[in-house]
């Protein structure tokens, strides 16, 4: 099930154009967006989500063009966009705020109510759903935020940046919510680190100012290393191969 | 909002105990006093939308695309707020509730109106909540809504008391109902509200919020223009086909909440006209049938009304106006029929002034019947039209200089 960028042009008020007739597909379980900061990551995602429309061009999953009140409702049920930036509201329960995100997603309440726990125990928080939101650590708080984004079962899960400000401990979690993921959804995630790369993902596509400098498989981007690079280098300098091409 | 709503029904329940309706035994005025707990309710209700309006806005920002319109989240964010409006809306009107018999239930246009009001208030508040960051928007939503349904009570012109509804609270009299014009353009007003608060909500960009304020503008403009003939009083007369009425002249008609004080409007009623008969005072077969404006009416307030409906009313267009004896002679008419109608010089005086009922008092120990009869018709004659100069030479003898020469 591809979600599909055809022709896609978008443009800033005041930085200008970012994406210029951008075509892009994803396809595979698990793709990571690598860029280094203003590369248009999350702008990529926050299209991908119809967050953010673009000026001209198409998005479409599965053949499912948003362009109309019914077929964006639809779209949007199927895509889920964890936001960089990740949000506690005052007033609100761990589960509550993950349960009204799920409302928001279009459950009822008593549905999303349900789902919530289960969502949380995915990203091991079940224990914590009692707690004011606004009294997670920043990491828990982030994890809270893939469970809004769970607690609908979507098809796609777009997370921005979301390993951000996790420790260690929280990462390995994380590794292993995208292993289980998988099995349910397709993934894209955007980061600029390198770390778990050849760990997580299938598919690795590099953004540039607004430029796609590499969409493909794993195997092929760390093929971009010098030769005799460690393992545990490889998508490092694979990285930096291309963001010092760009620079 | 947990912490909001007790304080707020307790403010209404204190508050409750010293304001009375018009006429608490009338359930249009038990109705319309509630209109007055709008300054509390409100503001209350314009808070915790804004509350929640600032608490939607950041959970739309955790979700991102959310599936759900707009308008859709607006109404799951404000309707527990709405369940406080109704429950402060039913508290107070359960404080005012009538005696049990009291014919009739809450006036529903009233308490409709109300409603509305409340719901625009919220959805202002939810609007300005999603608008502003929390520490500037719970203040503005509390402080405007304030100053709309208070103090719009103290400003002039009438039409920003009537468009609010906040000038219904002294509504009614059981001869009254509250004016159609006012409760229909404190809707549209409502209406254009929330119906800007709506599109600013759903609105994408500027220009869209910008424009979307329309429609309120509109809202204000069509109330203004619906309340702009009136004055003060937010009130129309009731429909007499309501009343009960008796065969005669006059007609006397008692409105169903009277029913229980029927026997005595009768008795009182009676007896007054007896000793007007006595006193050889006819009433015109033409004249509008006499009601009582409250629901039991005690024996001053029959006398005074059998009394205002003898003397004629001041004509509606004088060029030159009034002399200052029109009104002397005119009170001490009043004050005249008030003892022929049987109430004793003390009462008396507490519904005229008390050199007018002691000059009467004179006039009817000094003069024969057939005097003061004759000085009452000379009277009559005089104000019906609009008079000039010096008064008639019957009624010089009891004008302001003092009692019968």
């Amino acid at each position: 099930m591809p979600l599909v960028f055809e022709n896609v042009t978008f443009s800033y008020r005041r930085s200008g154009r970012l994406f210029d007739r951008l075509t892009l597909s994803f396809h595979d379980p698990v793709t990571v967006v690598l860029g280094p900061n203003g590369a248009g990551k999350s702008t990529l995602l926050g299209i991908a989500a119809t967050a953010i429309r673009p000026d001209s061009g198409r998005v479409s999953l599965d053949g499912l063009v948003p362009a109309r009140k019914r077929e964006l409702a639809a779209y949007r049920r199927r895509v889920s966009w964890i936001p960089q930036q990740v949000t506690a509201v005052p007033g609100l329960r761990v589960r509550e705020q993950v349960a009204y995100c799920g409302w928001l997603k279009g459950l009822s309440r008593s549905e999303a109510w349900d789902r919530s726990i289960r969502a949380l125990e995915r990203v091991e928080l079940g224990d914590l759903a009692g707690r004011a939101s606004g009294k997670l650590s920043g990491g828990q708080q982030r994890r809270m935020a893939i469970a809004q984004a769970l607690v609908h079962e979507a098809s796609w899960v777009l997370m921005d940046e979301p390993t951000a400000g996790l420790d260690p401990g929280q990462r390995q979690v994380f590794r292993r919510l995208i292993a289980e993921l998988r099995e349910t959804a397709q993934i894209i995630v955007s980061t600029h680190q390198t770390d778990d790369l050849d760990t997580v993902f299938d598919h690795v596509v590099l953004l540039a100012h607004g430029r796609v400098h590499h969409d493909g498989g794993l195997q092929s981007f760390l093929g971009m290393a010098p030769e005799g690079t460690p393992e545990t280098k490889r998508a490092e300098l694979a990285y930096a191969r291309y963001v010092g091409n760009e620079a | 909002m947990i912490w909001v709503a007790p304080v707020l029904l307790g403010l209404i329940a204190i508050y409750a105990g010293d304001t009375q309706p018009e006429d608490g035994g009338y359930w249009t005025a038990a109705t319309a006093v509630g209109t007055l707990f709008l300054s509390f309710t409100a503001p209350a209700c314009a808070a915790c939308a804004a509350w929640e309006g600032f608490r939607s806005r950041r959970l739309l920002h955790a979700v991102g695309n959310p599936v759900r319109s707009s308008t859709r989240v607006m109404v799951g964010g404000c309707w527990p707020v709405g369940v406080l409006a109704v429950t402060a809306t039913g508290l107070v009107l359960w404080l005012y509730v009538p005696e049990p018999g009291t014919p009739g239930g809450p006036d529903v246009a009233i308490l409709g109106t109300e409603l509305l009001i409340l719901c625009a208030h919220i959805a202002a508040g939810y609007a300005v909540g999603r608008a502003f960051p929390v520490v500037i928007a719970v203040p503005l939503a509390t402080m405007g809504s304030f100053l709309v349904t208070t103090a719009g009570l103290g400003l002039e012109p009438a039409w920003i008391r009537h468009i609010g509804a906040t000038n219904l609270y002294n509504c009614c009299t059981v001869e009254e109902i509250a004016a159609p014009e006012v409760l229909f353009a404190a809707c549209v007003f409502a209406v254009g509200v929330i119906v800007s608060a709506v599109l600013i909500v759903s609105a994408r960009v500027l220009v869209a919020r910008v424009a979307a304020v329309l429609p309120g503008l509109a809202g204000t403009a069509i109330a203004v223009w619906l309340v702009l003939p009136l004055d003060w009083e937010p009130t129309a007369p009731r429909d007499l086909s309501a009343a009960e009425c008796t065969d005669g002249t006059p007609r006397v008609c008692t409105w169903p909440e009277q029913e229980s004080s029927a026997d005595t409007i009768q008795a009182s009623v009676t007896d007054v006209l007896a000793r007007f008969e006595s006193a050889g005072i006819r009433y015109a077969d033409s004249m509008d049938p006499i009601t009582f404006a409250h629901s039991s009416p005690g024996r001053i307030e029959i006398v005074a009304t059998m009394v205002g409906a003898l003397l004629p009313t001041e004509p509606a267009d004088c060029p030159l106006g009034y002399p200052e004896w029109y009104f002397d002679v005119h009170e001490r008419m009043s004050s005249w029929l008030y003892l022929t109608a049987g109430l004793d010089a003390g009462t008396a005086e507490g519904v005229a002034a008390p050199e007018n009922v002691e000059a009467v008092r004179a006039m009817r120990s000094e003069w024969s019947p057939a005097e003061q009869l004759s000085w009452y018709e000379a009277g009559v004659d005089a104000l019906r039209e609009c008079p000039q100069g010096e008064p008639p030479a019957a009624l010089r003898s009891v004008t302001a200089s003092g009692g019968p020469s």
